[in-house]
């Protein structure tokens, strides 16, 4: 196992607002795509192979 | 893929059910709360489950088909404790602890302490910000590799 990837407090708490905040009770809600959780990444700084999804 | 448009709308009653009684009661719904909720049988919310978590909507406990996660919140106490209104909520790591107050949109009180040393976290959401605290968070598992075993993870 990879010794794994460190972010900060706020980081995480970006990365669980943007995961978190849409409501999950709304009919048309659904998981990010592979791609957007990219973006979401990219945008965040996740940029090293840890973050990689594919 | 057929997929029968009726399920889907039964899938999508049954999450918003899961979650709004999550973010009310403070822990996710058994199969018969659900059942009973919908007039429906334990079987057809039973089959709706596996269908919410073949998705990764849900996550369920192996043994007995109960709802173990529904993201962020934990349905079995576990380090990660947040406070909101003053009803307690279990979220299933750091990041999702922090889901809580992100999805409930209110303030919360985040105890949890560190993975390493065990030394007691107290964190703060308040108005939306997380009040500064000293501290980092650690993800052990490469992101590609999360939804190979979500609980350990």
């Amino acid at each position: 196992m990879s010794q794994g990837a460190i972010i900060s407090l706020e980081q995480c708490w970006q990365l669980a607002q943007a995961i978190y905040g849409p409501d999950r009770r709304v009919p048309e809600w659904r998981r990010k795509t592979v791609e957007e959780m990219e973006t979401l990444f990219a945008q965040m700084g996740f940029t090293s192979l840890f973050w990689r999804l594919r | 893929m057929n997929i029968d448009p009726a399920k889907i709308t039964f899938d999508q009653e049954v999450r918003r059910y899961v979650y709004d009684q999550t973010m009310k009661a403070g822990a996710p719904p058994t199969v018969a709360e659900t059942a009973a909720a919908h007039s429906a049988l334990p079987a057809e919310i039973e089959a709706s489950f596996r269908r919410l978590a073949e998705a990764r909507m849900l996550v369920l406990q192996r043994d007995t088909g109960e709802v173990l996660m529904a993201n962020p919140f934990s349905a079995v106490p576990t380090p990660f404790l947040a406070q909101v209104d003053g009803r307690t909520y279990y979220g299933n790591c750091i990041w999702d602890v922090m889901g809580i107050p992100a999805m409930l949109q209110r303030d919360a009180l985040i105890q949890t302490s560190c993975g390493d040393c065990g030394t007691s976290m107290t964190l703060r959401i308040t108005n939306g910000s997380l009040e500064p605290a000293q501290g980092i968070a650690h993800f052990a598992v490469p992101a590609a590799q999360w939804w190979s075993d979500i609980v350990f993870n």
